[in-house]
């Protein structure tokens, strides 16, 4: 998708759709400003910070989605820990560090944010929580099923973040955004290990990026 | 943690299923382009050493100006490399993952392993296909020598599977910190997504050798790591491409 995708727009509440699982589901998604008349803001970190970054409405609208998913992630393995579903020390353990792992991605995103004179996102995406990934939760019932959830949600940040390559106006966020992406992918590839659902295909996709990723500004 | 045959296989099924559907966008994008052991068995630092070792043998003489001592002042004096210079070194290492998996073949013999090996390198061959699109004429179709030949020293030397497995999986983490080096310095939109999506999967193809050789993330601080890092990553400048 370029800056010219309607995903873009100012302010549209746009129907579209998230693949998440293989399937596809509707959203309805706020498109927050990501390409507006404002112009590229550039800005010295208030304090001792040696980075320094321009911060259009468009990497910032990448970084807090990013950043929104984050969030998201720990909110559902919080969610997961504190039942009963998860059995198996070795799963709880991933569960655990991955976590811990999303945090850090957090934090390392919105000190970017801050550093580009933006504004973080703190909460979990609306969005994807409401419509994609609560019914899912809602649906456990067995520890397979946990372990495909975090499959399916790790796998859609995965291509997210690789859908931000190649998208920002600083090109050293692509750095920065693939240094998560990847390990999303790693984290991935365990959850695939343990997990029971068929191999035949891949249900999103995880390279397509127009179809796995989360559109820049979803939820924000 | 256990591993059985099974979950390796259908792990390997996985990220095999994630790299195609991966690589018929790539397909697109090239297509555009032309048309417009675990803890016990070693560590990537050993590897590294070993690497260095390897490149003397490769190129004899030229090692001295090409080795990492020299790295930092042949960077500062170098011309800036192209996105065709870069397409062009990360095909020559593509093929000699390819071909250090062919060696590490002959010294496999758990089916499960074999199947790792068999599918990663076919990953690895279609990499370097995609490189060589990007990089056009000055495509050179040939293994790194100094990659090829770091990763062969470690091959001949191990005693056993585990061993064998360890070196593949230096060897994508590896090729994942030298993708994310090459991110940092590309400029084609084309090539840069191209990069981004195989970057992930050689990530992938690193935890599932890390988890066959039974790494644990609370003593191995490689396995897992939070970010993505270029540490051991591949260059130019220390693996230059043939001719």
């Amino acid at each position: 998708m370029d800056s010219d995708s309607p995903a873009f727009l100012n302010g549209v509440n746009r129907r579209r759709f998230v693949m998440f699982g293989g399937v596809a589901v509707a959203t309805t998604a706020v498109i927050s400003a990501c390409r507006g008349a404002t112009p590229p803001v550039s800005v010295a970190p208030p304090t001792t910070s040696t980075t320094v970054l321009i911060g259009s409405p468009k990497d910032l609208a990448l970084l807090n989605t990013a950043i929104s998913l984050e969030i998201l992630a720990q909110n559902v393995y919080t969610q997961i820990l504190a039942g009963t579903l998860v059995t198996d020390p070795t799963t709880q353990d991933l569960l655990k560090l991955f976590q811990a792992q999303h945090g850090q991605h957090q934090d390392e995103l919105t000190r970017t944010v801050q550093a580009a004179g933006g504004t973080p996102f703190t909460k979990p995406n609306p969005v994807i929580m409401a419509q994609v990934v609560q019914p899912r939760l809602a649906a456990l019932s067995s520890q397979a099923d946990v372990v495909t959830l975090a499959y399916d949600l790790e796998h859609m940040m995965s291509a997210t973040c690789q859908a931000g390559v190649g998208m920002f106006d600083h090109a050293t966020l692509n750095t920065l955004i693939i240094q998560i992406g990847a390990i999303e992918a790693r984290h991935t590839a365990l959850w695939s290990i343990l997990s029971a659902k068929s191999t035949t295909g891949t249900p999103d996709g995880a390279f397509q990026t127009d179809q796995d990723a989360v559109s820049p500004g979803t939820g924000l | 943690m256990e591993i059985s045959e099974a979950s390796l296989r259908r792990m390997v099924r996985q990220v095999d299923d994630l790299h195609r559907e991966g690589m018929k966008t790539v397909r697109d994008e090239i297509a555009a382009v032309h048309t417009g052991a675990a803890a016990r068995v070693g560590s990537r630092r050993r590897f590294l050493r070993h690497a260095g070792t390897g490149l003397a043998l490769a190129i004899g003489g030229t090692v001295v100006a090409a080795g990492s001592l020299a790295t930092a002042a042949s960077a500062a004096t170098a011309p800036p490399l192209t996105d065709q210079d870069i397409a062009k070194f990360s095909e020559s290492v593509e093929l000699a993952v390819v071909a250090a998996y062919a060696l590490a073949l002959t010294k496999l013999h758990t089916p499960a392993y074999v199947a790792m090996a068999t599918t990663f390198s076919g990953h690895h061959m279609d990499h370097a296909k995609a490189f060589a699109a990007f990089a056009g004429d000055a495509a050179t179709a040939t293994a790194n020598p100094g990659v090829l030949v770091a990763v062969s020293d470690e091959l001949h030397e191990a005693p056993d599977e585990m061993h064998v497995l360890s070196a593949a999986y230096d060897t994508e983490n590896a090729a994942a910190a030298t993708y994310l080096y090459a991110i940092g310095l590309l400029n084609g939109v084309e090539i840069l997504g191209t990069t981004a999506s195989i970057l992930p999967v050689e990530a992938q193809h690193a935890t599932a050798l890390g988890y066959a050789l039974g790494k644990d993330p609370d003593t191995d601080a490689e396995y897992l790591p939070p970010f993505q890092t270029t540490d051991d990553e591949l260059t130019p400048a220390t693996y230059p491409v043939a001719g």
